[in-house]
């Protein structure tokens, strides 16, 4: 049987797709559900209420790559190697250099680097022919992938076996967010980064080995927001057109440009929260401020998000972004049920020469409405 | 199921290997062969406890093995610094085993892709300088400092294991009444709690409580107040024990019949606890381990439990320890593994005829555990034949037969099965029978499928010189001679007083101190079985 693999807009109840299936699964079934952060595994862990008789397992990207691949079979590579925790590092830099062998992959004490974990995982894999597999099906009958997007280069290689495998494998994200990567040093596989990853799927399907489906609506958001949102990403992905089904209004719905020297009182009237990119000394209204890549996964009745350069000159010229700026912008935009304010410097002047796919989906606002 | 035990260095398992039968193992051998030793392994290696204790709280000098230690300190002394002892238990579970999956890896001295468990004991690395210091030292006893040691608990996916892996549950079952004093052991403990659920044992535990807490507020409160006024009480006073270790497990016994269990005959006590192990899922419970039930059981008592444990046995891999040949022949002996210094040796059971097995579950009185103990054996077929051949062998070899481990057997006719069996065991024997009027050559061709030269022969005195032992002995002694031996009176005939009074005649035979010749097949047989 094909994998499942169900590519979803935010807001469309990815995470509660999972809950369901789980407590829908045959009696004395065995699952396991894989999300890359601690969030995400709580997510999980938290709506499934009620498992009949077998036993359902929610646990991190890394534990499953050290628990499932490394650790069983590691003297095929490594003997003596007694791998437990995980060293994490945000990138390379921070791993002394010169080192070989064993200790390419784990520090002194035997604790495995996080971003060289899916190389080791795969070189398990070819070293004992698949054996780690063969292992898992044994273990588990449904698995269930959550956030997918977060997985990149060795991973793919990975999953693809998992998905080849006789477990009944589901798998779900939304590669429009991909804002967390298990490895930004894994140079395998560049071309499927970030939201390029649906190719990655297309071609499976292709292959045969998984039946890709996209589901289109949000519950969290209302139609102006998902037709901005789809603006976003590169149309020549072919990403089918979202459609928000949040009908509920209020006296201020939709997208909005907000002059930077309006944001006081913009702030007084709405309270929405503040998206970032990074952290700056820019004084800011108070109000509660999250960097993009940290607001995934919540919903706001309103936000207002910071705009950048290249935010800027994609309202007016449609230049695309960088995929992994898209992605940030992306969650940013997708995160208020009710509106999404844009603050920008001069505000009427940007109006006045936004890009015409705008028009009919941004408004200016002015204090005195 | 369990495909493959090893063991180095723990107690008598040196260098230890056992590839169990996926049904029923039954382990023979002589007292501390180690037999005992290879149940307990087992069990320590399931649920990590040995005797209800921890591994790492038991822990102590004599789980090392005796000569491996001797060798140690004997290097040491020499002033070579050998590497201290380590015990190595792996136990390896077929890939098909229930609630194994998650103990499936490489992480084993076989690098062997299979479920399993393993337990090292060496010495821990946080003490490594004082371990160096230690040995050090002169003048330490030859035994080894396990303070300094640690237990390491381990799956073949190289997981720690802190409790027993769900799934693999095993039961004991022995026929001694150790334990505590209601005759309820830890085993049987465990047993009952397996019955209860998490729930049920946080309700009873609550309710048991209550109970005592209402006792210590009711009628021990008056005591408690007496106590108090009648003065020099220095605060003592009575209440229920409301700690811990007074949890509702000590205080519940299983009745049978409203008799509670202490109570109960050993044989009763014994049936109640194979019924209650094995009468449940297998999967809970996939191996039993059964020592030695002929203890402290009666014969019928011991007939039914092994009838109990043939047929509830199911899908469980069983292991039995016995020294009764009852047991051996009734469980079918074609399950037997004999003890061996590096392993138990199994049966070759190609070379068995299922005739032969069916043959000795009904005379399940064959002496069949004597033939497979010992090192090598002589089955002669009565008493007199017995003795004569003692005698000979000590006249001729100067020790008796038992020194040079021979085991002398005395079957009857039933040598034939003999044959068949030492040939499945690989073992020197010597079958002696009466020719009974036909050539040794007739009896020889009918059981020729199970001799070899050198390995498995019989002897039979050659017709012309009579039929069985006693005109055999007249054929190569003077009638006068023997006349003195039996001390006969001149008008009785010898060969008839012989043939009429077979015991009683070997009797005085062994006893006289007059020389004697002994017949041809006899002096063969001892020269046959005495080398080496």
């Amino acid at each position: 049987m094909p994998s499942r693999v169900q590519l979803a807009v935010a807001g469309s109840g990815k995470t509660s797709s999972i809950a369901s299936q789980i407590e829908e699964q045959a009696a004395r079934a065995n699952s396991l559900a894989l999300t890359y952060t601690i969030n995400g595994q709580q997510e999980i862990a938290s709506r499934v209420s009620n498992v009949r008789n077998g036993n359902h397992e929610t646990m991190g990207w890394f534990s499953f790559l050290t628990q499932h691949i490394v650790r069983p079979y590691l003297p095929a590579l490594h003997p003596g190697i007694h791998t437990h925790g995980l060293h994490f590092v945000e990138h390379s830099g921070q791993i002394p250099r010169n080192r070989s062998g064993w200790k390419y992959y784990f520090d002194d004490t035997h604790q495995p680097y996080n971003i060289r974990l899916s190389l080791l995982a795969k070189q398990v894999l070819e070293a004992t022919n698949d054996a780690p597999i063969h292992r898992i099906e044994v273990i588990y009958d449904h698995l269930y992938i959550d956030e997918v997007q977060d997985l990149t280069g060795n991973d793919l290689v990975i999953l693809e076996k998992l998905m080849r495998s006789s477990i009944n494998v589901f798998i779900t994200g939304d590669v429009r967010q991909s804002v967390l990567v298990t490895s930004r040093s894994d140079r395998l596989n560049a071309s499927y980064r970030g939201v390029n990853l649906v190719k990655w799927f297309r071609e499976r399907e292709a292959d045969g080995i998984c039946e890709l489906t996209f589901t289109e609506t949000s519950k969290r958001f209302n139609h102006t927001i998902a037709r901005f949102s789809d603006l976003i990403h590169d149309p020549a992905l072919g990403l089918p057109a979202t459609a928000g089904s949040f009908v509920e209004t209020s006296e201020h719905d939709g997208l909005f440009l907000i002059d930077d020297d309006h944001i006081e009182e913009y702030a007084r009237q709405w309270k929405p929260t503040l998206l970032r990119v990074m952290t700056s000394n820019r004084n800011l209204p108070d109000l509660e401020v999250i960097n993009f890549g940290v607001s995934k996964g919540i919903t706001r009745d309103r936000v207002a998000i910071l705009t950048t350069d290249p935010i800027r000159k994609w309202l007016a010229n449609k230049t695309l972004l960088a995929d992994k700026s898209a992605s940030g912008f992306y969650v940013a935009s997708t995160r208020a049920r009710y509106s999404v304010a844009l603050v920008v410097p001069k505000a009427d002047r940007l109006y006045s020469r936004l890009h015409d796919d705008f028009s009919g989906i941004i408004q200016l606002w002015s204090p005195n409405e | 199921m369990i495909t493959r035990l090893l063991v180095t260095n723990y107690r008598s398992l040196q260098s230890f290997e056992f590839k169990p039968d996926e049904k029923l193992n039954i382990l023979v051998g002589d007292n501390d062969a180690g037999k005992s030793t290879i149940l307990e392994v087992i069990a320590l290696t399931l649920c990590g406890r040995i005797k209800g204790h921890w591994a790492a709280d038991d822990l102590n000098p004599h789980w090392f093995n005796h000569k491996s230690v001797e060798a140690f300190f004997d290097e040491l002394e020499a002033g070579n610094s050998p590497s201290a002892p380590e015990i190595s238990i792996e136990l390896y579970l077929s890939t098909t085993t229930k609630g194994a999956e998650r103990l499936r890896g490489i992480h084993n001295s076989r690098n062997e892709d299979t479920p399993g468990i393993s337990i090292h004991v060496k010495p821990d690395p946080d003490h490594a300088t004082e371990l160096t210091e230690y040995l050090a030292q002169d003048d330490i006893p030859r035994l080894i400092p396990t303070e300094l040691y640690m237990v390491e608990w381990r799956d073949f996916a190289d997981g720690k294991l802190t409790r027993q892996p769900a799934g693999l549950g095993h039961t004991v079952i022995d026929a001694s009444n150790t334990g505590s004093y209601s005759g309820v052991d830890f085993k049987m403990r465990q047993l009952l709690k397996d019955f209860v659920t998490t729930k049920e044992s946080a309700q009873i535990s609550l309710a048991y409580r209550q109970a005592r807490a209402t006792i210590t507020e009711g009628v021990l409160k008056e005591v408690d107040g007496r106590i108090a006024e009648e003065g020099n009480s220095f605060g003592v006073g009575l209440q229920m024990d409301q700690s811990s270790s007074a949890s509702w497990e000590t205080a519940v016994t299983p009745h049978i019949e409203k008799v509670p269990f202490a109570l109960l005959g050993q044989g009763k006590q014994v049936a109640t606890k194979v019924a209650l192990a094995m009468s449940r899922n297998s999967d809970r419970n996939q191996f039993v381990l059964v020592e030695e039930p002929e203890n402290h059981l009666s014969h019928s008592n011991l007939q039914e439990l092994i009838a109990q444990i043939a047929s509830l046995a199911g899908s469980r891999q069983i292991f039995i320890t016995t020294h009764s040949s009852f047991v051996l022949n009734r469980l079918g002996f074609d399950h037997l593994y004999l003890m061996g210094e590096h392993g138990p040796k199994g049966l070759d059971t190609e070379l068995v005829t299922d005739d032969t097995i069916k043959y000795f579950q009904r005379q399940s009185g064959y002496d069949t555990l004597r033939l497979a103990i010992a090192k090598k054996a002589v089955v002669v077929e009565g008493p007199s034949d017995e003795m004569i051949f003692n005698k000979a062998y000590k006249l001729i070899k100067g020790i008796e037969p038992r020194e040079s481990g021979i085991d002398v057997v005395t079957l009857g006719t039933r040598g034939k099965r003999a044959l068949e069996l030492a040939h499945a065991l690989n073992k020197r024997i010597a079958v002696l029978r009466d020719n009974d009027g036909k050539e040794p050559e007739y009896w020889k061709s009918a059981a020729v499928t199970y001799l070899e030269v050198g390995r498995r022969e019989m002897f039979i005195g050659s017709v012309a010189t009579g039929r069985t032992l006693e005109p055999q002995m007249l054929s190569v002694n003077s009638a006068a001679t023997l006349r003195i031996v039996l001390g006969l009176d001149n008008d009785v005939d010898v060969a008839d007083y012989m043939e009429n009074n077979k015991t009683d005649s070997a009797w005085k035979i062994v006893n006289s101190t007059t020389s004697l010749e002994w017949p041809v097949y006899i002096k063969e047989a001892i020269e046959f079985i005495s080398a080496e």
